[in-house]
C-alpha cells in the first residue's frame, strides 16, 4: 500500500516538471525558419505563381524587374496580417490558382500593361498567397523565423523567375519564356478545376 | 530503501525550481560574452539591427554622422532602464521599428536628415530596453548589460558597413531595398500576430 502511494506521489511530482521560463522566442528558431522557407516550395501553386511574377517582371523590363520583388512581399505580408487577425478572405485557394492562370497568361501573351496596372494585378494575388501563409503563422515554432523564412523563399522564387526571364533578350529565349508562361497558365487552370 | 521511495526522491529532486533563462545563455561563456551575442540570438533584435544598419548605411557618412551616435546613446539609456519595462511589452515596439525602418529602406529615397538619428535613437532605446537579463543580479547583471551594449553597437556597425559597401552600384542599391522590404514584411506579420493575440 505504501509502495503504491509512493508511486502515485512520485508520478504526480513528475507531472509538475516545468521548463525554464523563456522571455524571448529564440527557441525553435531554426525549425521555424526552415518550415517557413519550405512552406512556399511545397505548394506547386505557390511556386509557379511566384516564378511567373519574376518572369513577367523580367519581360516588362525596368523598373518592373526590381519593383515587383520589393512590392510583392509587402503586399503579401498585408494579406498574411489579415489572415492572422482573423479577417476572412473567401476562396483563398481559388485565388492562388487564378494567380497562376492570370500571371502565366500575361507572360504567354507578352502583355505590357502600364506599370501601375501590373502592380495592382500582382498585388491582388499577393494578398491571397499572404493569407494562405499567414494562417500557418500562429502554429509556427517561432513565428518571426517562420515569417522571415517564407518571405525569403518567396523572394528567391521571384529571383529564379527573373533569372529565367533574362533570356528574353534573345528571340528564341522570348519564345521559350512565353511557352513557359503558357505552361504556368495551364497549370493554373488545372489548380482551379481540381485536375492538379 | 524500496524502488518506490527512490522514485519519490528522484521525482522530488526533479521538481526543484530551476533558473528562469531569458534566452538560453550559451554554456561555458561568461555573462559579458553572452551579452555580446544576445542580439544575434533574439530574432526580433537581429532584424531591427539589420533594418537600422541597412537604413543608415544606405546613405553616405553625412547621415551616419548623427545616426550611429544617436543609437549609441539611446541603447545605453534603454539598457539602464531595463528594470522598468514590464516583460513582453517592448517586443511590439521592436517589431514596429523594424517595419517602419524596413519600409524606409525599401523606399530607397533620401529621407529628411533628422530621420536618421531618430531611427537610430528609436532602435537603440527599444533594443536596450528589451534586453533584460532576468535571471541575473549584481555584478553579473552589469556585465551582461555591458556586453549587450557592446554587442548592439558592434553588430549595427557591421550592418552599416555592409550596407555602405553594397550601395555603390545601381543593382546593389536595389538589393538593399529588396532586403528592406523583406525585413518589413517579416516584422509586419509577427506584429499582427502579437497584437491579435492580446
Amino acid at each position: 500500500m505504501t509502495m503504491t502511494r509512493n508511486i502515485i506521489i512520485g508520478a504526480l511530482l513528475l507531472l509538475m516538471l516545468a521548463d525554464a521560463a523563456l522571455a524571448h522566442e529564440a527557441e525553435g528558431f531554426a525549425g521555424g525558419f526552415v518550415s517557413g522557407l519550405l512552406h512556399p516550395l511545397f505548394g506547386w501553386d505557390h511556386v509557379v505563381a511566384m516564378v511567373a511574377v519574376g518572369l513577367w517582371g523580367a519581360f516588362l523590363g525596368m523598373p518592373a524587374i526590381w519593383l515587383l520583388p520589393v512590392v510583392f512581399p509587402l503586399v503579401m505580408a498585408l494579406g498574411g496580417a489579415a489572415g492572422v487577425a482573423g479577417a476572412p478572405l473567401p476562396a483563398v485557394e481559388a485565388g492562388i490558382g487564378a494567380s497562376a492562370l492570370v500571371l502565366g497568361a500575361m507572360v504567354a501573351l507578352a502583355a505590357r500593361p502600364p506599370l501601375w496596372a501590373a502592380a495592382v494585378i500582382v498585388g491582388v494575388f499577393a494578398v491571397f498567397h499572404g493569407h494562405a501563409h499567414g494562417t500557418e503563422l500562429p502554429h509556427a515554432a517561432n513565428p518571426l523565423a517562420y515569417s522571415a523564412g517564407f518571405v525569403i523563399s518567396t523572394g528567391l522564387l521571384h529571383l529564379s523567375g527573373i533569372a529565367l526571364g533574362l533570356a528574353a533578350r534573345w528571340r528564341s529565349g522570348r519564345m521559350a519564356i512565353r511557352a513557359g508562361g503558357g505552361a504556368i497558365a495551364l497549370a493554373g487552370a488545372g489548380f482551379l478545376t481540381g485536375v492538379l | 530503501m524500496t524502488p518506490a521511495t527512490v522514485l519519490l526522491l528522484v521525482a522530488a529532486l526533479c521538481v526543484l525550481p530551476v533558473t528562469a533563462d531569458a534566452h538560453s545563455p550559451v554554456e561555458g561563456m561568461n555573462e559579458f560574452y553572452n551579452g555580446v551575442i544576445h542580439p544575434l540570438l533574439v530574432p526580433a533584435h537581429l532584424l531591427l539591427i539589420l533594418a537600422t544598419g541597412l537604413f543608415l548605411g544606405q546613405r553616405g557618412p553625412r547621415e551616419n554622422r548623427f545616426g550611429l551616435p544617436a543609437f549609441f546613446l539611446a541603447s545605453i539609456a534603454g539598457l539602464l532602464m531595463t528594470g522598468f519595462a514590464a516583460a513582453g511589452t517592448v517586443e511590439a515596439f521592436v517589431l514596429a521599428g523594424t517595419l517602419a525602418i524596413g519600409l524606409a529602406t525599401a523606399a530607397g529615397r533620401r529621407a529628411p536628415l533628422p530621420l536618421y538619428p531618430a531611427a537610430g535613437a528609436f532602435a537603440g532605446f527599444f533594443l536596450g530596453l528589451d534586453s533584460t537579463p532576468e535571471s541575473l543580479a549584481g555584478a553579473e547583471r552589469v556585465l551582461a548589460l555591458a556586453g549587450t551594449g557592446v554587442g548592439l553597437n558592434l553588430w549595427l556597425i557591421y550592418a552599416c558597413g555592409i550596407a555602405d559597401f553594397f550601395s555603390k552600384k545601381h543593382w546593389q542599391r536595389i538589393g538593399l531595398r529588396i532586403a528592406g522590404s523583406w525585413l518589413a514584411a517579416s516584422s509586419l506579420l509577427v506584429l499582427a500576430l502579437t497584437t491579435s493575440s492580446r
